[in-house]
């Protein structure tokens, strides 16, 4: 039986996304008139899954991919976009989406309606909304997996995405699903993961929640040891109830799910869903959950062989046995997750002509292309060649970066120029590296390159050295991402942003990933007794490394010029991010009050009401207000204890 | 004592005051009034001090629930006729905030019962309604050196006084004893505006709390008068009086004793 690039099973657009989208444009127009507050427009593109990016103006956007399925057609529609709006190169990320980068502001209604003329939307790619609903990428394909979980992931995807609630969380909720324990969906860190099982001949899941990584990060405990697949509707609507009643919706940085877990303790928190999830039973789910399509195969893959059997065995690298032994998925490893457009758009024709038409993105930024039949392996190796990066691995690491500081206005360090150099590096040398071995380096604490969960994780930082600011990276290992016995990496150094790709270098010529070796490798490697006027310097730039990197910085001087380069290092600091007017205010001065008269505190403050009326009314009650500043998505007050 | 999330939120108004501050209200929290009356003005004092969050508010009164209270003792509503007032106001406080202790004394005050209960507390409020009662609380609370609000109202008409004891002028400084008891009607005998007590037990609850926070000017040495007809308030400059019976230098009530009936409340009296 087969199935051509079959769009049946790929995810399907309610249409309160159709209608979001459409009323978009005039959500942009009235912003560029001037007609709606930028705090009121944030609040509107971040539910259309916008990012603004470290140069002004300019916005990522980032596509829905679910399950990681996506058609020859999709991928053209994505390319376009990208050549057309943005900076003509598609990125895949760590949950299996696809980015567009450096669209500008006006022409992102465009993007967004192309978007939707392929079934693809970037709702709820950012926000306080259902994420992107992600599996294991060869599911259905994977010799390991307990039973397909592809249309359980679009099922799901597809019921959440029609609901208003789904969009008014009290933060992000990421969802996925994996095929097995072995886990390469990374279920075991998400707020809400399946595991596939099966029992007593019944296809089901064990549910695991409150995961994530990130500020505060977590492994899922198991809250509930198995649901019918049928069941996964009620599952989920249980947890969605339990976040939306406890998440706290007063302080972001304390408001997702895994913060829930942890007020709680697994025990409570079990308990509360089996609450949520009797009353979802009685009450009944609201609308009608898809039904799950029991079909053994795959979009796309077909079941009968196409040649006979006997056929020499394929060239090792980048090839994945599937299940059906006659087919292989060709998984294309993209530097940095990144692949240019003219690519992307061959690897689509590639897909149609030698596979089914559909294209998998990996939780690694990869690629796959499923269901090439043997025999066509030498030839489409061919066509590889054709394309402008190389996609091969030759038994490299994966290297995995968030975007970093050089576009993100929350990164700390140039994690992408880092990624380069340790790739470069490792490219000049004989390699030895486990299969998926990753590297995986994130710019800042928020772990948008995952650090806690790579082979080996860096983690980007700053310290001062010889009086001066230096990037480091601290350095992590020992993760394991299985069901039920998942472990985020632990600390074990920091490192110098120049010194990591000789590290990585030694590390992987023999293969040696032990912690005992990766120790010694970070006191050789981390305390250079001489330090190079570079090292100062992160990769990629120039500039002597600093923390003040927003360009819009509009620092009121406390004292003589240069000082204001200092990084931050007050007595005091308190986060009020998220946290509405009046509330900060309160909040401000009860930490103040707790603070010795004299001593100073600085307090991060959203844009807009709270910076405006929180240091005016301090400075009322008789504080001192030292400087207000400009950060990157917020601002910052400094205040001196008077009273 | 930290300030829970819930508290925080609850009281932001307050803590944004300077004057107050999560300080001031954690003092409030910890702080407790007694309250003798829960009738015209101990309805009002009872709800504020609870909405504000005084910790623990004490509620003493031996009556129970009249309609002919309902039109001015607003912590009473019609469900209540016939309850115990001070069950009935503790249900009220208690449904504005959770958060504080009530503790009920379902009594009439009397020489024999009145002191111990009040030493426990740390400001007392005087809403009683018959003169005998003023007194008694008046050289109470000088006995057991705790600072009290006196008030009173009848038709458009009410004063108020608050008194540090030992240190500004007491009741018995300003009217050394109670009237003839013909001489002075009872609410019942001549009425009273219903929102006149509401008015000045609002400001008793307001004298409480600034005592407790230790900020503003506190109304001692003065005696407020309120013309709600005039729509006139003054402040009569009072003295602490030389000759004064209870607290002055030749004090000649050394104890407590009822001085008379201490209630209005005789069968089929209603005030």
């Amino acid at each position: 039986m087969h199935v051509d690039t079959d769009t049946e099973s790929l995810l399907h657009l309610p249409e309160k996304i159709r209608r979001d989208t459409l009323a978009y444009r005039g959500q942009v127009e009235r912003f560029l008139r001037g007609e709606l507050s930028p705090a009121a427009f944030q609040a509107c593109r971040t539910l259309m899954g916008l990012y603004e990016q470290r140069k002004g103006g300019t916005y990522m956007v980032r596509v829905r991919v679910g399950a990681g399925l996506a058609s020859s057609a999709q991928l053209r529609c994505i390319a376009e976009l990208s050549r057309k709006h943005g900076n003509g190169v598609v990125h895949v990320t760590t949950r299996q989406d696809f980015q567009i980068h450096d669209v500008k502001i006006e022409q992102t209604p465009d993007v967004l309606e192309g978007l939707l003329e392929a079934a693809l939307t970037s709702c709820g790619g950012n926000g306080n909304a259902v994420q992107n609903v992600t599996a294991c990428p060869r599911a259905g394909i994977c010799p390991l997996e307990q039973f397909n979980i592809m249309p359980h992931t679009i099922a799901l995807a597809q019921y959440l995405l029609q609901f208003d609630s789904s969009c008014n969380l009290p933060h992000r909720y990421k969802i996925a699903f994996a095929g097995c324990s072995e886990d390469c969906a990374g279920a075991c860190v998400t707020d809400l993961g399946f595991y596939a099982h099966r029992r007593n001949g019944m296809k089901g899941f064990a549910v695991y929640a409150g995961g994530g990584l990130g500020p505060d990060p977590a492994v899922a405990v198991r809250i509930d040891d198995f649901v019918e697949q049928r069941e996964i509707f009620e599952a989920t609507e249980a947890v969605k109830r339990l976040f939306d009643r406890y998440g706290d919706r007063s302080n972001m940085h304390q408001a997702r799910l895994r913060h829930v877990l942890a007020r709680f303790g697994p025990e409570e928190f079990t308990r509360l869903y089996r609450k949520e999830r009797e009353s979802v039973r009685r009450q009944g789910l609201e609308g009608e959950p898809p039904a799950i399509e029991e079909s053994p195969d795959q979009p796309g893959v077909r079941t009968r062989p196409t040649a006979k059997a006997g056929m020499p065995a394929p060239p090792a690298s980048g090839l994945l046995p599937e299940k059906d032994k006659h087919f292989y998925t060709l998984k294309l490893r993209l530097p940095l997750g990144d692949i240019p457009t003219d690519d992307l758009i061959r690897v689509a024709q590639i897909a149609e002509t030698y596979g089914t038409g559909i294209v998998r993105t990996t939780q690694q930024q990869d690629l796959l292309i499923p269901s090439i039949p043997r025999t066509r392996i030498k030839a489409i190796g061919k066509e590889l060649q054709t394309l402008s990066i190389d996609v091969s691995a030759n038994g490299r690491p994966k290297v995995i970066a968030c975007a970093g500081a050089s576009t993100c206005k929350l990164g700390l360090c140039q994690s992408r120029e880092l990624a380069k150099a340790i790739s470069d590096t490792l490219a000049r040398q004989p390699v030895s590296a486990p299969d998926g071995c990753t590297i995986r380096i994130s710019g800042c604490p928020n772990s948008c390159g995952q650090h806690l969960a790579g082979d080996i994780g860096f983690r980007g930082s700053a310290r001062r050295v010889n009086g001066r600011l230096m990037p480091c990276y601290d350095v992590f290992a020992g993760a394991r991402m299985t069901e039920g016995a998942a472990r985020l990496a632990e600390p074990i150094g920091t490192l110098p942003a120049k010194r990591i790709p000789e590290f990585a270098a030694e590390v992987f010529a023999a293969g040696d990933l032990t912690e005992d070796r990766l120790r010694e490798l970070i006191r050789e490697y981390g305390d250079p007794p001489e330090v190079p006027d570079d090292y100062y310097c992160d990769w990629g730039s120039n500039a002597p490394f600093s923390l003040n990197r927003s360009i819009e910085s509009s620092l009121e001087p406390i004292g003589p010029a240069g000082q204001s380069a200092e990084p931050r290092s007050p007595a005091h600091e308190l986060d009020l991010r998220g946290v509405p007017c009046p509330l900060n205010l309160v909040k401000a001065k009860l930490a103040i009050e707790k603070i010795p008269v004299g001593d100073v505190i600085e307090i991060d403050l959203d844009e807009g009401e709270p910076i405006q009326n929180v240091p005016v009314s301090l400075g009322r009650q008789g504080q001192e207000i030292l400087a207000t500043m400009k950060r990157e998505e917020h601002c910052c007050v400094r205040i001196r204890r008077k009273l | 004592m930290a300030l829970s999330e819930q508290q925080i939120e609850r009281y932001s108004r307050h803590i944004i005051l300077r004057e107050i501050g999560g300080a001031g209200q954690e003092k409030l929290l910890a702080s407790k009034v007694l309250i003798l009356g829960a009738g015209g003005l101990g309805s009002p004092a009872a709800l504020y001090l609870a909405a504000a969050g005084v910790g623990t508010i004490g509620l003493v009164d031996g009556d129970e629930v009249d309609i002919t209270n309902l039109h001015r003792q607003i912590v009473h509503h019609t469900a209540d006729i016939g309850r115990r007032k001070v069950d009935s106001a503790k249900e009220r406080m208690l449904a504005i905030n959770p958060d504080v202790t009530v503790h009920t004394y379902d009594i009439w005050a009397r020489a024999d019962n009145i002191r111990e209960i009040i030493r426990q507390y740390d400001f007392v409020i005087d809403a009683t309604d018959n003169f005998v009662a003023k007194f008694l609380i008046n050289d109470a609370c000088y006995f057991e050196k705790v600072p009290f609000s006196h008030a009173g109202v009848l038709q458009f008409e009410g004063q108020l006084m608050t008194v540090i004891p030992g240190q500004t002028a007491c009741y018995r400084c300003v009217f050394r004893s109670p009237p003839p008891a013909s001489s002075a009607p009872s609410c019942g005998q001549a009425g009273v505006l219903g929102v006149l007590p509401g008015v000045i037990g609002s400001l008793q609850a307001t004298e409480a709390i600034k005592y407790l926070l230790g900020i503003g000017d506190l109304l001692t040495d003065s005696l407020l008068t309120y013309s709600a007809l005039t729509m006139e308030f003054r402040k009569v400059p009072v003295r602490r009086s030389p000759d004064c019976p209870v607290c002055g230098p030749k004090a000649t009530i050394t104890a407590l004793r009822d001085e008379g009936r201490v209630t209005c409340n005789k069968k089929g009296c209603k005030c």
